[in-house]
């Protein structure tokens, strides 16, 4: 066999391993899903004219079909958010959606750690790439994202390469009726339609505190910020009305993070300085009894009716926005009127440590409160059989929890309760098993 | 840069395809220019380092020949039989002086770097170009061949960029040879050196980083694990430093063979030597050639030493007095190999312990026959070989363990805990022997192992790996290569903490 | 040359040295064996072998050795 010949066959056996591995690897993404609904639309003669863009928190909170039944003039939304997407993700992706459509409306969800720096993750921009239909824009995100060591990445046998043991239910997946029709037969995290993906698990009584890292100016990536100008400009050149958003958090992330009042600042006044309207979800009029803690579905993600509820708010201010209305009365004016709006005891969380050698343990409860209110805590320990209280409502907020008294599974709970004044009690609970303290 | 990266594979492909469409008078350029752009891309600061080693013994080969040719030139002008003795003498003794002030300084700063950490960093392949520098000067000053007086071509054999980083000990003439010849196209090199390349790339990220975690998770003399698990160091070791070494070898051998230059052989079959001076002749080979030629014989056949083992006579029997030279000298040399490999002192007992086996392996050789005829074994006896091949490795384990044990109190607890850890009943749980690695990983671990040394034992036995494979029809081979490929691709480890170098690149 | 041979015959009694070709070429000698005769035959025939000497051509067979010897004696 000549020597071109046999370069011809063995690039031809690494095309076919290459595509044979990357079908059998890569896991089923709602792009798929994505794709099949954008077609659907557009048999029925209806043109995607307004996009929702941004990472998880945006592809859980909105619904599509909401904001094109209500606004005018809105045919077609869809919402493009892709889980862990960052800023630089962001702006190509959408540069590429904008490139295949003629969108009158940009939805664009950031928040306080958008700009943070934060370690390099090549598989997140990996996820951006595949959706980015227009080779030159593929270019121009690998150019500027990627260093040469990421390179392999885009071999999907590679990138994928740790999803071997799931090859079998892949392939069932799909290559199955379902998968084909655009049905999703996800468990907890359901797609739903043009791109909107719900979470339907939420937090009930578990939930507790969810604290992050305390924002500054001075801490923020300059170039990751850069991207937001590029955002704007982009949106300008290409026609599209631009909204800025941050959607809802847990309320105590928003009450007791450092730098988060500050940050809301900073956005809205950057923003304005741009032209560009933002606005805090989480700054919503009633937050506290519209979308509590035990409505979400994570730190990060409204859960089931938090979406409902999200999108219908959200619609309401951009038609008011769109009419050149004030959408004042919708919310808080910063964080500090919020938590004056808000009881005197918002939530309160639970955690143990451990007490001595012997393996008993210390629970202590935490809450988030006015400053200024005294708070009683009582501690249970709830089992199949019964409820327990370990400690009877007191000052204290720590309570013993020795190895006699542990029964596995069971829930540890804490109730609190301001020692004056009519602020509803709040409770939390933690669910623990033998694996719990290892 | 890493040899297992995008990088470095862009880098080899557009060397290539510079090296076989270039005019033919220029091709050997090619490998020198890629050579300092491979340094550059480790730092600036490495080319400066590496020159000067180079200027010095390039200069030193040199003033060599200088010398020499001074006077061999006086000696034939002159009759006179003990002036011509006179001048011979004279030569040797200029020649004494500067090969001691060149040898020196090149060690020295080799010295300066290793153990007194004069700066911050660690010029990179130092221990390697310090050794062949003066290896070459050595090779001079015996007047094996004339010094190079081309210094471009000086440049390219030094900072060869295959063997730099960790060798194998290459040598001026049997590397000049190929270096400096024109090398026609071969689409067959191509292949074998890609697949051989491919194989290297296997042995370290399938076998050898996994393997690696076991030994991190075991090592630490805090780490918990001890008795049965300490014994299983002696094995995972010698398997893991073989897997990861000789993987490098073979990256860098198929990279030359790509090129159509022959690099020495550094590992043939290590784990089928029956003692460890075998061992030594079959594992990092061209370490143990350098101290060979270079310390072993100049030591063992000098004046002093000689004289020493002369006036032994009087006190040791005729056999005795014969191998006190190789004593003295095989002294120095394991002292010097364990300080090449480390600084520190575990490192000299690591050298000791080799010193102990090899020495006491050729005091006991007539005990050894004695026992094998008393046995009715006779010399070619396969499980007398099996046996001993299997003493050989553990032992070369138990020493790994001392040099990679930092501490001498490390390494004492490590074997307390092997006979008073009463743990030995984990040999029939074999899947909880491995901590940090659990299914697949271990699976993937075993195969790999298994894979290896098959191919050793089938190489022990004659294969030639390039023929058996090219006699294979294209089809098959290439769907073979193929699966290498991705087998490197798809299982090469990269858990959290994996190991991201070689283990000889600190050299 | 019989003194040689007995000599090479006193360390390795395995071996043909009276028809032994390739001591060096085929890996007969090893290093320890090369030094214990540099050392017997510096002591027995009063020479001075240095390392410059270590050449195939000076060990490959007994008659090569005992020419290396002769030469050394004539210096």
């Amino acid at each position: 066999m000549s020597n071109f010949k046999k370069v011809l066959l063995l690039a031809a056996l690494l095309i076919c391993f290459e595509q044979v591995l990357g079908y059998a690897l890569e896991p089923v993404t709602f792009q798929h899903y994505l794709d099949l609904g954008l077609r659907q639309k557009g048999t029925e003669g209806k043109q995607p004219d307004m996009v929702f863009i941004g990472n998880s928190r945006v592809s859980t909170t909105f619904i599509p079909s909401v904001f094109s039944d209500r606004i005018e003039g809105v045919s077609c939304a869809f919402n493009a958010g892709t889980g862990s997407q960052g800023i630089e993700g962001t702006y190509y992706y959408l540069k590429d959606i904008l490139n295949q459509y003629d969108l009158k409306y940009v939805v664009f969800g950031l928040d306080y750690q958008t700009f943070l720096p934060e370690e390099r993750v090549p598989t997140r921009d990996l996820l951006v790439l595949k959706r980015i239909r227009s080779p030159l824009i593929r270019a121009a995100f690998i150019g500027d994202v990627f260093e040469p060591s990421e390179y392999n990445y885009f071999l999907k046998s590679y990138q994928y390469r740790g999803k071997i043991g799931n090859v079998g239910s892949n392939l069932k997946k799909k290559l199955s009726l379902e998968y084909r029709q655009g049905i999703d037969t996800g468990e907890n995290t359901v797609y739903e339609d043009l791109g909107f993906t719900r979470e339907t698990e939420v937090f009930g009584s578990k939930a507790g505190i969810y604290l992050s890292e305390p924002w500054t100016e001075e801490a923020m990536d300059r170039d990751k910020l850069a991207y937001l100008d590029r955002i704007v400009t982009l949106c300008r050149e290409k026609g599209a009305e631009l909204y800025v958003v941050s959607t809802p958090l847990t309320i105590s992330t928003v009450y007791a993070t450092p730098g988060y009042g500050a940050c809301t600042q900073f956005f809205r006044e950057y923003l304005e300085e741009r032209g560009v309207a933002y606005d805090n979800l989480n700054l919503m009029k009633e937050r506290e009894t519209l979308l509590p803690d035990a409505k979400m579905n994570s730190m990060e993600h409204v859960g089931d009716d938090g979406a409902d509820l999200v999108s219908d708010f959200y619609c309401d201010v951009l038609c008011r926005r769109m009419r050149q209305e004030s959408v004042d009365g919708y919310f808080y004016g910063s964080v500090s009127e919020m938590k004056e709006a808000m009881s005197d005891l918002v939530c309160v969380g639970l955690h143990t440590e451990v007490a001595d050698e012997e393996g008993n343990r210390e629970i202590v409860g935490e809450a988030l409160c006015k400053e200024g209110t005294k708070l009683l805590y009582q501690f249970e320990l709830v089992t199949e059989k019964e409820v327990r209280i370990l400690q009877e409502y007191s000052e204290k907020d720590r309570c013993p929890l020795s190895v006699e008294d542990m029964v596995f599974p069971m829930t540890l709970r804490i109730r609190c309760r301001a020692a004056a004044g009519d602020a509803e009690e709040r409770a939390a609970e933690v669910d623990i098993d033998e694996t719990s303290w290892d | 840069m890493s040899l297992i990266s995008i990088q470095f594979f862009a880098f080899l492909a557009l060397l290539l395809l510079i090296y076989y469409t270039i005019p033919s008078k220029w091709q050997w350029l090619v490998p020198p220019v890629f050579s300092i752009l491979f340094y550059i891309s480790y730092g600036v600061g490495q080319i400066v380092m590496i020159l000067s080693a180079v200027l010095l013994t390039y200069g030193l080969g040199l003033g060599l020949n200088h010398v020499d040719d001074r006077f061999h030139a006086l000696r034939s002008e002159c009759k006179d039989k003990e002036a011509r003795k006179a001048y011979k003498a004279e030569c040797t003794k200029w020649k004494k002086r500067m090969m001691l002030a060149g040898l020196l300084l090149n060690f020295g700063i080799w010295a300066a770097f290793k153990f007194m950490h004069i700066f911050s960093f660690s010029p990179l392949g130092i221990s390697i170009y310090t050794f062949i520098g003066a290896g070459y000067c050595i090779d001079v000053y015996r007047a094996k061949y004339r010094a190079e007086r081309n210094l471009l071509r000086y440049c390219s054999f030094m900072m060869f960029f295959p063997h730099i980083v960790q060798g194998p000990f290459s040598r001026y003439d049997a590397l000049g040879k190929t270096l400096f010849v024109r090398h026609a196209f071969d689409f067959d090199h191509l292949e074998q050196g890609m697949l051989r390349l491919l194989w290297g790339c296997f042995k370290k990220l399938v076998i050898a980083d996994r393997m690696l975690v076991v030994i991190n998770t075991i090592l630490p003399k805090d780490s918990g694990y001890g008795g049965v698990y300490v014994f299983l160091l002696f094995i995972l070791l010698p398997i893991q430093l073989y897997a990861d070494f000789s993987g490098y070898m073979d990256i860098v051998a198929g990279v030359c063979h790509m090129m159509g230059i022959t690099l020495q052989e550094n590992f043939m079959q290590p784990f089928f030597a029956r003692s460890i001076d075998e061992f030594w002749r079959r594992w990092h080979i061209t370490l143990g050639a350098w101290f060979k030629d270079y310390l072993f014989y100049p030591i063992s056949m000098s004046k002093i030493v000689q004289k020493f083992s002369t006036r032994c006579k009087k006190i040791c029997p005729p056999a005795m007095v014969r191998l006190i030279p190789s004593y003295i000298a095989l002294f120095f040399v394991w002292s010097a190999t364990g300080l090449w490999h480390g600084s520190s002192p575990n490192f000299l007992l690591w050298g000791w312990i080799n010193l102990f086996c090899i020495v006491s392996s050729m005091q006991l050789k007539p005990v050894y026959g004695k026992i094998r005829q008393r046995l009715h074994l006779s010399e070619d006896n396969k499980c007398l070989h099996l046996v001993q091949m299997i003493r050989t490795f553990l032992i070369f384990g138990f020493a790994e363990m001392v040099s990679d044990v930092r501490s001498v109190h490390g390494i004492m607890m490590k074997c307390r805990s092997l006979f008073l850890e009463h743990n030995w009943r984990l040999l029939c749980r074999p899947m909880e022997l491995f901590p940090g690695l659990e299914g697949r990983d271990l699976l993937l671990m075993a195969v790999g192992v298994l894979v290896m040394l098959l191919l050793d034992i089938l190489k022990e036995r004659g294969l030639k790996p390039y023929d058996a494979v090219g006699r294979v029809p294209v089809l098959p081979r290439y769907v073979c290569y193929v699966i290498l490929f991705y087998a490197v691709l798809l299982f090469g480890y990269a858990g959290a903490g994996a190991a991201g170098g070689f283990m000889y690149e600190q050299f | 040359m019989e003194e040689l041979q007995k000599i090479l015959e006193e360390i390795r009694q395995d071996i043909d040295f009276a028809s032994e070709e390739r001591l060096i070429d085929d890996g007969v000698l090893d290093s320890i064996d090369i030094i214990a005769i540099v050392t017997a035959v510096n002591d027995a025939f009063d020479v001075d072998i240095n390392v410059q000497y270590l050449l195939p051509e000076n060990f490959n067979s007994m008659e090569a050795i005992y020419r290396l010897i002769c030469k050394l004696q004539d210096e």
